[in-house]
């Protein structure tokens, strides 16, 4: 197994990329902290492990909050002792033309996506430093890396989380904690669903606009993000990887 | 599995994957021959009846300021780092069509894909058009089912920086934030991932 006797915490997990990685790292041996800002969908995650065997906690959790993060911290060393592993995924979409953004919802947006990325690396990066050994893995998505109508706000906050993972992963390299971000295109989730609503075209119609012509799938995103929270990626930092079907290769 | 290589070592590996029962077959191969890449492809498809995997790892090193560089180092450099990558995706791509279920390419890319460094004139011009030609072939090939990525390692501690005394080595040690050179292995898992 790749993650034999990893502690990993997951934000996000209850639907989803997050819930989808979930459940591969517990088969591939990870005992999981499922955090959620949704109670309900992060406790159907944790049925949903230990009853494929798996082994998994829920603890609450809105990224955005500082006073949640310290929650998470505390009980995750109290139940598994240690952590090994962070996926900040947790993240919400927002497709809206510049003059409309609402402030509010530009800082509701940044809170979650920027402040909760950095909160997350805020309280466990210094845990895994004391360990030696730690690899967080930021969601971050193509619309960090190239522009797109209607995403100065969501691009501005995965643009953040691109750069936030290669200062995180220089100042931490002599620790041996590693961070990476992805980038993943549409994939086929709630996000993907919204994005098809907004824009009005088919689900079918978005993934035609990518050179392999169809929607990323959670699988796609989870066996990336278990490539680098294991050890197999021991000597990769600050890196990007895209699982975009070809977009940004254009 | 078919291993390629222009010199012999490549004879002793694959002898050595067999008597550990693998099954694996060695084509002596200069990537800079256009006939003998060809024959690559034919003899492999010969012997497994198809191709699904391609690893273009071949490359050499050259670390020569552009003043000292020779016209011919500059042109030996980019035969093999850059044309010898072309030529076996060529060949690759096209049997890859023929078969029409897609397929894997993997090409060797470098930190001088991206980055920059003194005397590295023709490595890194080769490895810089190895990344443009990786994401042109995305591009190109995706509908196809055809993936091609690149790996582009930093330092990784094998024969083709042997060349460097303690001070050289502890120089481009000093490159790595993560204050170490990479495995050979560190490559190998991100290559199976791929
Ligand atoms: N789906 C895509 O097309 C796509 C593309 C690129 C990047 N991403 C990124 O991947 C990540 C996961 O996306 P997804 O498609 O699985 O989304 P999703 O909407 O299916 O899941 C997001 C999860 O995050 C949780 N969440 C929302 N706000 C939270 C908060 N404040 N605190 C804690 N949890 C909170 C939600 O309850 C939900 O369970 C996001 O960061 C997203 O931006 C997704």
């Amino acid at each position: 197994m790749r993650l034999e006797n990893k502690v990993a915490i997951i934000t996000g997990a209850g639907t989803g990329i997050g819930k989808e990685t979930a459940l591969l790292f517990a088969r591939e041996g990870a005992k999981i902290v499922i955090t959620d800002i949704n109670e309900d969908s992060g406790n159907q995650a944790v049925k949903d492990i230990q009853s494929h065997g798996g082994e998994a906690i829920f603890i609450r959790l809105d990224v955005s909050k500082e006073e949640d993060w310290k929650k998470v911290t505390e009980k995750t060393i109290h139940s598994f002792g240690k952590v090994d592993i962070l996926f900040n995924n947790a993240g919400i979409y927002i497709i809206k033309p510049l003059a409309e953004i609402q402030l509010e919802e530009w800082n509701r947006l940044m809170s979650i996506n920027v402040t909760g990325v950095f909160l997350g690396m805020k309280h466990i990066m210094p845990l895994m430093a004391k360990q030696k050994k730690g690899s967080v893995i930021n969601a971050s998505s193509i619309a960090g890396l190239m522009g797109a109508p209607g995403h100065v706000l969501y691009g501005a906050s995965k643009g953040a989380v691109r750069i936030m993972t290669k200062d995180a992963a220089i100042e931490y390299a002599p620790t041996g904690v590693r961070v990476n971000s992805i980038h993943p295109g549409y994939i086929d989730t709630g996000m993907a669903e919204y994005a098809s609503k907004v824009t009005g075209s088919t689900k079918d119609e978005l993934g035609k606009e990518f050179p392999m012509g169809r929607l990323g799938t959670v699988k796609d995103v989870a066996n990336m993000v278990l490539f680098l929270a294991s050890d197999e990626s021991s000597y990769t930092t600050g890196a990007e990887f895209v699982i975009d079907g070809g977009a940004t290769a254009r | 599995m078919v291993i390629a290589d222009f010199s012999e070592h490549g004879q002793e590996l694959s002898k050595q994957l067999n008597t550990d029962g693998y099954d694996t077959l060695f084509l002596k191969t200069d990537v800079t021959k256009e006939e003998e890449v060809k024959h690559m492809i034919t003899e492999t498809v010969k012997q497994y009846g198809k191709l699904d995997i391609m690893f273009a790892n071949v490359g050499i090193a050259n670390d020569n300021v552009a003043h000292e560089l020779t016209f011919e180092q500059w042109k030996r450099t980019i035969d093999i780092n850059l044309s010898g990558v072309f030529l076996s995706n060529k060949y690759a791509i096209e049997q890859m069509l023929k078969q029409g279920k897609g397929g894997v390419i993997v090409n060797s890319g470098s930190i001088h894909s991206y980055a920059g460094k003194k005397g590295v004139t023709a490595y890194s011009s080769a490895k810089g058009g190895v990344k443009l030609l990786t994401q042109t072939l995305t591009v190109t090939y995706a509908k196809e089912g055809i993936r091609v990525n690149a790996v582009c390692p930093g330092y990784i501690d094998t024969p083709l920086i042997a060349g460097a005394d303690t001070e050289m080595r502890q120089h481009l040690i000093n490159l790595h934030p993560l204050g170490r050179l990479g495995k050979p292995e560190e490559v190998k898992s991100c290559l199976i991932f791929s």
